[in-house]
């Protein structure tokens, strides 16, 4: 052994540090607890299968197999907390995993100028969002939150806004749907709402979605649009959740981030969750609170807000003014209970899990009105908006 | 299987290294071979049999050639046997074309088998080649043991990127049964693993990510000039990285297993000439041309319009040999023409001034612009990029997205990048040759670093998969 060492008399100190890293971690991993759902990422982790012939010959077990090796190696998340130090102390990168990291700590969805692709797919989206209204029996609104970057783009990375920046001129984007579609309905602008009210909690610094104070104020919007009361609940009656690191932190995992505080107004309306058989066709699944409190004790807290996404869930209000279906993405969901307090039903529907006309469901559920609401970067990149106009399926 | 992928740093490596060194002496070319095979289809498993077979192949026509000594039929064989490889590589390089021009012309169906390359088909063809001809030219005897043969072209850490390795240099290392594991080889090895391991993973896919977000993202025709040749630049630092990074991790793994192939990259950024890039860039590969298709073409014999027909017939080659689409053809040309302006017209400036300090960084920035350029074609493979647009784009000034976002966040690695070019952080380790505590804990702390980094590659927080 000495001699195997010892060919120039000195001990070969870089192989042994080498191997000891290599031998000594895979052999560690090879007793990594097996990972089920990875809570950081938002996503169940793949897990090993057993191959076949087929999925051999065809390559998609060694496919599966790589992939659950990066989910179930041991210390992944220290990992990425590693890589993200050096790309943010040492590199000095202004943006990670497409997060742009601001000032303050704010972070930011990254979304550049618009490809032909994606300007195909929106003007997809929105000639089916001005097709339905055309069509539609009922009023509809139209609701398009804006991105934290436009609110707040003092708070961007520097160069990253302007006219010669890479990023998309969101506010233009803006002016342009709305001119296109408050020809058919009524739409709500929230830019001015805002910005006059910026200085507030409107947005998650960690994460892509609005807080719930800033979802307060596109409902006092809407509500003026509709000419109705904004009902708000009493301040006192809030209830905080601190601690909470969304979805541009787990992208992003920066080091000096500061958690947000979620918080939510505890009520006891309930909500009944669907499953859809088909068009206009459901079966009762499950009676819900508004807040899944459970949600709140784990990393995904804004999760708590409905619950999740439902393809199609009903809640029954306090109000007299009918009834009212919204079409939408998460945005909506801590939304939705305000609209509680003026409306006597709320039927929610989420195109993540639902795949049908609106036609049959507002006629055979007796909706009075449609609200459309979306985020800017869901409406640009959710392909499923243009199934609204899906024709009921033939008996 | 990629060597920066978690799987195989963690359980093929050093699994095969395990095997590999329990194995007795005479087995341990059968053992790389087996853990080469298994590499092959683990990435690639229909193209395994295409694989041994015209390593097969090459074995059997390297002992014809050599039976058939002073014989009429050892051209023909050695004909017949570039035929048979080299065809093969060309069928899977053009396949797609023809065929779709065939569909066109018959109304049929394309035929699909040819819209994938087969892993690593254009460095086992060349290696063959190679072995064929040095044996047809008996610079080297034919290798009489098929596994050795077979372990030669398909051994692993070589298969997916090169280097070109002879068989002539590598024959006494696969021969040689007791010598292999040498601490001194295997301290070179780990340091060159792990150093092309930082190039790849830490600067070539950072880097990559400013050119691809220019080339797919914002698009070239929104860029402004600046954020063009600052993209264009950025392709060229990945490119270097991301070759000569794959091609260190090949040599050091190389080198663990006890077979030493000298370097394919030498600081070519640091060339001061276009002639002296090419010494320096994928030195295997431009050896082989040079061996194997200049020099029996001729090379600088004849007349002079001969040796500038032999140049043209390697840079067509070295064009089309990187890609199947025209701008690699035209990337070939542009060499060509530039090697012979070099050649020709610049000889005699040269000789007078190449002393001088400020000509030798005229030199090293004529170089680089050059290169950079040619960067630029080779990027343009078409859809969406252009080549028309893109050299419309730096030398045609135009306003657009200006390049200050990027130069601010990709700052420090570009710096870091272009020091590596320098030769610098080489110049610090060899600073600390009797160091060896401090370079192992670099390297270790590298490695980590390293793992953080195609770890944090697979970081996928899924927006809505949850709400």
């Amino acid at each position: 052994m000495k001699k195997f060492w010892k060919a120039d008399g000195r001990f070969p100190c870089l192989t042994a540090v080498f191997f000891l890293l290599l031998f000594g971690f895979s052999f560690l991993n090879l007793f990594a607890p097996r990972q089920v759902q990875l809570e950081m990422e938002n996503r169940m982790a793949a897990q090993f299968i057993p191959p076949t012939a087929d999925t051999v010959l065809n390559g998609t077990w060694m496919a599966h197999t790589e992939e659950c090796m990066e989910d179930q190696l041991l210390l992944r998340n220290c990992f990425i907390d590693l890589q993200c130090f050096v790309d943010e102390t040492f590199l000095q990168k202004t943006e990670m995993n497409g997060i742009l990291l601001g000032k303050n700590g704010w972070m930011f969805t990254k979304q550049l100028r618009l490809s032909d692709t994606e300007a195909q797919a929106l003007e997809k989206n929105v000639g089916a969002v001005e097709r339905f209204a055309e069509n539609s029996a009922v009023p509809v609104t139209f609701l398009l939150a804006p991105s934290a970057s436009l609110i707040y783009p003092e708070m961007l990375p520097a160069y990253s806004s302007g006219e010669r920046s890479p990023l998309l001129d969101e506010n233009a984007l803006l002016d342009e749907i709305f001119a296109r579609l408050q020809m058919n309905m009524a739409v709500v602008d929230l830019r001015e709402c805002f910005r006059a009210n910026k200085q507030e909690y409107l947005y998650y610094k960690t994460d892509h979605h609005w807080t719930t104070l800033g979802a307060g104020y596109a409902y006092q919007q809407f509500c003026i649009q509709k000419g109705l009361e904004p009902i708000l609940p009493a301040p006192k009656e809030r209830i905080e959740v601190p601690g909470f690191y969304g979805t541009h932190y787990t992208k992003t995992r920066c080091q000096n981030a500061e958690s947000d505080t979620l918080f939510y107004y505890p009520g006891k309306a309930r909500m009944t969750v669907y499953d859809v058989i088909s068009d206009a066709q459901f079966s009762e699944n499950a009676a819900a609170p508004l807040i899944a409190a459970e949600k709140l004790d784990t990393h995904d807290k804004y999760s708590a807000f409905l619950g999740g996404n439902h393809g199609y869930a009903v809640i029954q209000g306090k109000g007299y003014e009918g009834s009212i279906l919204v079409v939408k993405d998460s945005y909506a969901n801590c939304l939705v209970p305000y609209l509680t307090e003026n409306y006597q039903t709320v039927g929610v529907v989420d195109y993540r899990n639902y795949a049908y006309g609106l036609n049959s469901l507002i006629e055979n559920e007796g909706y009075d009105e449609v609200l459309i609401l979306y985020c800017v970067q869901s409406f640009l990149t959710d392909t499923r908006i243009p199934m609204i106009n899906r024709p009921p399926a033939a008996e | 299987m990629q060597f920066h992928s978690v799987i195989f740093l963690f359980a093929f490596l050093p699994l095969s290294l395990l095997l590999y060194y329990a194995a007795p002496g005479r087995a341990k070319n059968a053992v790389l071979l087996l853990e080469s095979i298994v590499f092959y289809g683990w990435g690639a498993i229909k193209f395994l049999p295409l694989a041994l077979f015209l390593a097969a192949s090459g074995y059997c026509f390297g002992r014809l050639i050599a039976r058939c000594k002073g014989q009429k039929p050892r051209r023909a064989i050695l004909l017949l046997a570039v035929l048979l490889q080299i065809g093969t590589l060309l069928l899977f390089k053009y396949g797609s074309y023809l065929s779709q021009l065939l569909t066109r012309l018959v109304q049929g169906e394309a035929l699909s088998v040819f819209e994938v390359l087969p892993l690593g088909i254009s460095y086992y063809c060349f290696k063959l080649v190679s072995y064929e001809a040095d044996v047809y030219m008996e610079k080297c005897a034919p290798e009489q043991n098929m596994v050795t043969f077979l372990t030669y072209v398909l051994m692993f850490p070589q298969i997916i990127v090169g280097p070109i390795m002879r068989y002539r240099d590598a024959a006494s290392f696969l021969h040689g049964s007791g010598k292999r594991c040498q601490t001194e080889r295997m301290e070179e090895g780990v340091k060159l693993f792990v150093f092309g391991l930082a190039k790849k993973v830490l600067l070539a896919d950072a880097i990559g990510q400013l050119w691809s977000e220019v080339r797919t993202g914002i698009g070239v025709e929104n860029a402004s000039s600046g954020l063009v040749w600052l993209g264009v630049i950025a392709f060229s630092l990945q490119l270097y990285f991301d070759f000569a990074g794959y091609s260190e991790m090949s040599n050091g793994m190389s080198r663990l297993f006890g077979v030493e192939c000298g370097p394919n990259f030498d600081r070519p950024y640091q060339a001061r000439s276009i002639t002296d890039f090419w010494r320096r860039w994928h030195i295997s590969l431009s050896g082989w041309f040079r061996d194997y298709i200049y020099i029996p073409l001729g090379g600088n014999r004849g007349s002079a319009a001969r040796r500038v027909f032999n140049t043209l017939a390697v840079w067509v080659a070295t064009g089309i040999w990187h890609g199947s689409t025209l701008n690699f053809l035209l990337w070939g040309l542009y060499y060509f023409v530039l090697l012979n302006i070099e050649r020709w017209l610049m000889r005699h400036v040269s000789k007078h001034l190449q002393h001088r300090k400020r000509y030798q960084a005229v030199q090293h920035l004529y170089t680089l612009f050059f290169v950079v350029v040619g960067w630029g074609i080779f990027a343009a493979s078409g859809n969406p990029v252009s080549v028309g647009l893109l050299l419309n784009k730096l030398f045609f000034f135009q306003g657009g997205i200006s390049a200050a976002y990027y130069l601010r966040c990709y700052g420090v690695v570009l710096s870091i990048a272009v020091l590596d070019c320098t030769g610098m952080f080489g110049w610090f380790w060899d600073k600390w040759e009797r160091h060896m505590v401090l370079r192992s804990l670099c390297v270790g702390a590298l490695f980590v670093v390293c793992v953080a980094f195609m770890v944090g590659g697979t970081n996928q927080t899924a927006l809505y998969a949850a709400f």
